[in-house]
This record gives C-alpha cells, structure tokens and sequence, in this order.
C-alpha cells in the first residue's frame, strides 16, 4: 500500500461529520507544524488535542492537534465580508480566500512501512505538503500498544474509539499522580488504575482509603448510583481493613482486619507531621522529641496523662522545654484519645497483617470510615503505617541484594490529600517524600490522588513518573503539574479544553507521548464484565464459573 | 441512417458561422457569413480544420466593409431599424461582421486540450458554434479560467462571467458549477476577493 493510499484508508476512517485533512505548509519542531485545511473540511470537526498521522516522504509522524486558527488570504476581507458572506460567494471564500488552518505539535515518528519497531521521539518534520488527517485505530495501537497483559486499557483518545493503553510495567517502577478539581472523575481513574494493577500482578497495591471509595463500593455523583469497589470486583484478590469497624458494618461489610494503632507505636516523627493542621509551634513538636527522649516509647500515653500546672512545670523543666509550649502540645495531642482506633495498653498487629496480605500478592484497602473526614487521623495513620512498612521492605530488598530471598512485589501506596501533608515545608520529613524521591530504590512507589497540586513540594513533583490530570484551572496547579514537560504552552490549552468529567490529559513515562483521553467508563455492567469480573447471579456467568470449577477440580 | 448522417450535417452546417480571417497564438477573428451573425459574448467556438482549435467569443465588431464608406444616419423620422434594412437591402453588403476569440485549447487525438495550440487556425478555416457535449466536456476542467483572466482583452472578467452563464446553464445544479469554478477563479486572484464576486454575480444573472 503506498502512502496515498494509507492515506485515503485513513480518511475513510473518520467519521464523515468530523471528517477533514489537510497539507503541511509551514511550521518548526519546536512551534509545530502549520497545516492547512482542505476545502471540504469542516473546521469544527478539528479539536485541540486530537491526534493526527503526517505521510512524510520517508516517515510517517504523530502528532497532536494543538491550535485551530480561521486564516484569510485577503487582508481586506473583513472590508466586504457582508457582500461575500451570503449565497454562492460565500461557498466560494470558503476554503479559498477564507480558510482553516491547525497547528500540529509532531511527537513521534516511525519509518514508512516499518511494522516491527515502535516510533520514536520526532526529530524532524516532515516535509511540505506532506498530508495529515486524523490517525487511525491502527496508529493507535501502533504508538500505545494493544491491549494485552502489562497493557491496560484506560480509556480513548478524544473522539476516538480506539482503546489506548498503558504501560503498566513502566507506570508502576515510579511514583505516579493523579490530579484534578474536586468532581472530575479522580477517584475513578484511580480505581481503574488500581484494578489495572491488580490485574496485571506486576504489583501490589495499599490504599489508605480517605472516602471508603475504593475497597467495597463508592459512588457515582453523574448517575447518582453505588458502584462497585475493587473487593466486589475482585474478591479474592483484595482485603478490606477498616479503621472503622461500626462503619463498615453498617455498609454490610466484615472487614478483612480491624486496623488499631497502640500509643506506643506514635513516635514524635508523628507528630511532627502533624504540626501544620495541629497549628503547633516548631517548640511544641520538638517538646515530643524532648519528651520521648524522656519516657522512651510510652512517651504518649504518660504525657497525656500528665494532668495539673505543677505536674507540668515540673515536667517542663525536666526536660528543658518552654512551659507554655508543653501545654499547647498537651492540648493539641490530648485530642488523639477521641480515636477509638487507638489502644492504650498494647503494640498492634497492624503492619505485620497488611505486611502477610501484601507478600501473598493480595491488595489491602484500608476504609477509613468516620475519619476519613478527619485529616489528622489519615495523615497520623497513613504515616505510620507507610513508614513500618517501607521500613520492612527495605530491609526485605537489602537481604534481597544481598542474595538472602526472592525481592519484595513491588508496592503501589495509594494516599490522598496529600497537598495537606507533602508541603515544601512537610515533604522532607514524611516517609511519602521519601518514597517519591527515592523512587523505586525498594520497590515502593506512591500514587497521589490530589486536588491542589501546587501545595505539594516541587521535588516530589518533579520525581512523578506519570501524571493522569483532569480539569484544573488554577494557574498554580496547572503550573505544577506542567513543570519541566517539553511542549508546556501546548499541554495547556489541552488542559484547560478538558471537560469536566471523564476526561483527563495522561503524559509520562508509561505512555510514548502526552494524550487527551475520555476515561474508560466504570460503574455499567459491561464494564465490570470488560475488567474481568463474573457475576455469579448472572446464569452465563455462573455457568463458566463452574465450567472453571469442574476444569480445575475435576 | 443515412438520413441522421444528413441531419447532423445539416446541423452542424447551422452551426457554421463565419471564418478566419485572422489568426495568431492567441486569439482568431472570424468574419461571419451573415450580418450580425457572431454567436453570443462568451461563447465557445471552434475554427474546425483538421487542427480544431476552441476559441472564447471575446470582442464582436460589425463595421463597414469599405473603411472609406462609413455608415449615414438615415433619419430623423424612420419607424425602427428594421424598416431600414428591408428599403436598404444593399446594407448586407456594405457592412460585414466580425468577432474575435480567446484561444482557450484545442483538439488533439480526440482529447481536448486546455492549452494555447502549438500553431494558429488557418485563414479561412470555417468557424463554428461549439455542440452542447462539447461544451460541457471543455468545461468541466478549470484550466481554460487562468487563460481568459490572463488575456490582453479589458473586460475579460465579462467574458469570463459570460462564458461560465452559459457553461453553468448547461448543468443540472448551476450554483454548483458556479461554486467550483469560483474557487478556481479565488485561488487566481488571490486578495481580490471583491472581484471574484464581481465576475460570479454576472455569471449567476
């Protein structure tokens, strides 16, 4: 098939209505390529962000639309743009003196014909009058993979039906981010992350589940309908552990594991954290330090009980720290006891269980239940759950390189609002600024499900491999999640084209080049059913099921 | 049979309107055999030796024959002109006819070539109207527009105008043809915008 003709197939692909094409006729790599509409097109047809193939002589390139701009060949026609805008005359100008033209940013490019190798990075353009039209499924598939196992299918590109895939090999050896305004559909492309993940087994995932969204069931806002969670889809692949017990119950659901958290296990670490929202001063959280080097590990509890102003003073000058800041710590600590998850006489399991669920390749989503809505409590427990356990999966890779075990599964710790505790200020001292800068070092990496992503430390954002962005439109968050990405002034008017639900704009290491997508749909019954569950009340379902059954167990 | 093959000739001796008696590469002029006999502005003839060559009516002149003798007034008083000629019978002798066309092509191995001809019509070859299949075959290829708007003729956008009223009328949806051809006619005169609708407005009357 010659270039013409791939090009004729490619035309005949799209949808008449939205049909057009066009010819290169000026541009650079850097500013993108001029591309001037045919006559027939429809201009309205052309979206920002859609992806285009360019015939070039020797290469085929991919690009991405990036600017639609009505040009004119007259400079006086807006003079008489009455007398022509009627009738014949106006069928005439069109597309002749008065014409569309694109900005086309090439991304990608691959040798004519070459069926074998995946397209690289463009380093040229192609020539003039090279032809573009809008790429086919074939394209498609071509620079982002078929669905296949390690590819998951996230969703398609802006007005296209072609399922684009990710890499989930790739997407899991980094720290990922998934940003968006409140109500853009976050925690749907994240729960479809998460089930691509857990699909794939190329890693386990740890959720620390602010909203109980995740584990047995969330919530659709736009079909006003419960949908399911990821234990209902995969049951025997995921473990429920509730902060909340009371919580889950009510919801018809026994947790897997009823999370507790001793007093003994808080370290001033913990605290630390914690002394933005606790409103301390840098004297009251270094008096916990203070006051751990004087109880030891009970420190908590044996400061909390601590109760009169003579108790205090005498305290206070034990262990050399301003009067006034030992009670603002005091005050603000005391407010810990309210949490029924936490113990007062022994050291908790916690981190051994989810350490057992985890090893054995099984996700565990921690419900936070009634604290979810408390930002201490996430930030308290999520922080010193992850810090355990990082702990032990660095010990776990150590022994690993050193030729004693197999290498932990790699970890996918999924936390939310992490604007409240990775700030410039914070992101150096908890264990998840660690983990985003350390990378993979220990095979633990995090996915950050955020709304305001430029409160979140520069360094921790500029280690995220890949970034899944729904509509943002402060031009702080917009900055930050942009920074240091090629093409930056182009990814922005995308970003800012997005409609607000169900579509996202993906760019990073697991996929050849940024992308506008329309996420996957989640919540319908086709939908589970394309992510792999069975429906046992379903007799089709049931029927396979026990057709499995008698193929496994005779 | 032979009785089409007779029709046919007699048509296309109809059709039969004059002959060359000038010729460059450009344009031909045609003397008509009849007074006032030069086919409408704008209208596709051929100067049909074995060479045909199609030509664009674009000038149309009927003059004294005797350069020396030019025409009287015959009033005041006369009713209409026809009168004149009918108690003058003589004027179709004194006065003689003449147009001048474009060269826009010419026929090659039975392909119609939308090109200057390598060499001129002969003088008197005969000059005919061109049939409505040829017409629509000549003009269904936009080439023909950049000759006639390229010619050294001052009103050549009328004839242009004039030529494509003709064409369009010969095809079932006008405006269409009129459209295409006007996008030909806009990619030529570009920033001229004001023009175009001019030449399309005459063309579409």
């Amino acid at each position: 098939m010659n270039s013409d003709e791939k090009f004729e197939q490619l035309k005949q692909n799209v949808n008449a209505e939205d049909g057009w094409s066009g010819v290169i006729v000026g541009g650079s790599l850097s500013d993108g390529l001029e591309v001037r509409l045919s006559s027939e097109s429809s201009i309205e047809g052309v979206k920002v962000g859609r992806l285009v193939t360019i015939e070039g002589k020797t290469h085929r390139f991919f690009g991405q639309v990036s600017d639609v701009i009505l040009e004119s060949s007259d400079r006086n026609l807006s003079i008489y743009s009455e007398e022509i805008s009627e009738g014949i005359m106006a069928k005439v100008a069109t597309g002749t003196a008065a014409y569309g033209k694109i900005k086309v940013q090439p991304k990608l490019s691959i040798k004519t014909g070459d069926t074998s190798s995946s397209p690289q990075s463009a380093k040229t353009v192609p020539p003039h009058f090279s032809k573009v039209a809008v790429s086919a499924h074939s394209d498609i598939e071509l620079i982002f993979g078929k669905e296949a196992p390690g590819k998951f299918w996230i969703g398609s590109p802006l007005d296209m039906e072609s399922k684009l895939c990710l890499d989930i090999n790739e997407f899991t050896k980094r720290s990922n981010g998934v940003f968006g305004k409140s109500g853009t559909g976050k925690t749907f492309l994240t729960r479809l992350l998460l089930a691509g993940i857990l699909q794939s087994g190329k890693a386990v995932n740890l959720v620390f589940d602010m909203h109980s969204e995740y584990g047995w069931q969330g919530y659709s806002e736009t079909e006003n309908h419960q949908v399911k969670g990821l234990k209902q889809l995969f049951p025997s692949k995921v473990a429920i552990f509730s902060l909340d017990e009371e919580h889950s119950k009510r919801r018809g659901l026994t947790p897997d594991y009823v999370v507790r958290i001793g007093y003994k296990e808080i370290e001033p670490e913990d605290v630390e954290i914690l002394r933005e929202s606790l409103s301390l001063s840098p004297q009251a959280a270094d008096a916990a330090h203070s006051l751990y080097r004087h109880y030891g590990k009970n420190w908590l509890l044996e400061f909390l009980n601590t109760s009169g102003t003579e108790s205090f003073n005498s305290l206070a000058s034990q262990i050399n720290v301003n009067q006034g800041a030992l009670s603002t710590l005091h005050r603000r600590l005391s407010g810990f006891s309210r949490y029924e998850f936490m113990d007062t006489t022994s050291v908790h399991d916690s981190v051994n269980q989810i350490l057992r669920y985890l090893d054995r390749g099984i996700n565990v989503v921690l419900e936070f239940g009634k604290y979810g809505r408390d930002t201490d409590a996430y930030i308290l427990v999520a922080n010193l759950l992850t810090r355990r356990i990082y702990e032990r999966y660095a010990e776990h890779k150590e022994r690993a390189l050193s030729g004693i075990g197999d290498e932990p599964t790699p970890l996918v710790i999924t936390i939310e609002e992490a604007h409240k505790y990775l700030t410039p200020e914070l992101a150096n001292q908890t264990i998840f600024g660690t983990i985003a800068r350390e990378m993979r070092k220990y095979n633990v990496t995090i996915l950050i499900v955020d709304q305001r992503p430029s409160q979140i430390d520069e360094e921790v954002m500029s280690q995220l491999g890949t970034k899944l962005v729904c509509l943002l439109d402060n031009n702080k968050d917009v900055d930050s999640v942009l920074s240091g990405v090629s093409g930056q002034r182009k990814l922005r008017s995308v970003l800012s084209s997005l409609d607000s639900r169900q579509q996202a704009l993906v760019f990073g290491h697991a996929l050849p080049m940024p992308v506008e997508i329309r996420v996957r749909d989640y919540g319908t019954p086709e939908s589970y059913k394309s992510l792999g569950f069975t429906d046992p009340t379903n007799k089709k379902d049931l029927s396979q099921i026990n057709q499995d059954k008698s193929d496994l167990f005779g | 049979m032979n009785s089409k093959k007779q029709n046919r000739k007699e048509k296309l001796s109809k059709e039969i309107i004059g002959e060359v008696i000038r010729a460059s590469s450009t344009e031909f002029e045609t003397q008509c055999y009849d007074l006032y006999g030069f086919p409408p502005l704008g209208s596709l003839v051929l100067s049909d030796d074995e060479n045909p060559i199609f030509g664009i009516v674009s000038h149309s002149v009927t003059e004294s024959l005797d350069p020396s003798r030019t025409p009287r007034p015959r009033g005041p008083g006369l009713a209409d002109v026809k009168s004149i000629y009918q108690e003058s019978p003589q004027l179709k002798n004194l006065l003689n006819s003449r147009f001048t066309s474009i060269t826009v092509g010419y026929i090659q191995s039975q392909t119609v070539v939308r090109k200057l001809s390598p060499v001129p019509p002969k003088i008197l070859s005969i000059t005919r109207i061109s049939t409505e299949s040829e017409l629509i075959e000549f003009s269904s290829n936009f080439d023909f527009v950049a000759r006639l708007l390229n010619s050294s003729f001052a009103s050549s956008d009328d004839v242009l105008a004039s030529f494509l009223s003709i064409a369009a009328r010969l095809r079932p949806e006008p405006d269409q043809y009129l459209i295409d051809t006007g996008k030909e006619i806009a990619s030529l005169l570009p920033g001229q915008m004001r023009r175009v609708n001019l030449i399309l407005r005459n063309a579409s009357i």
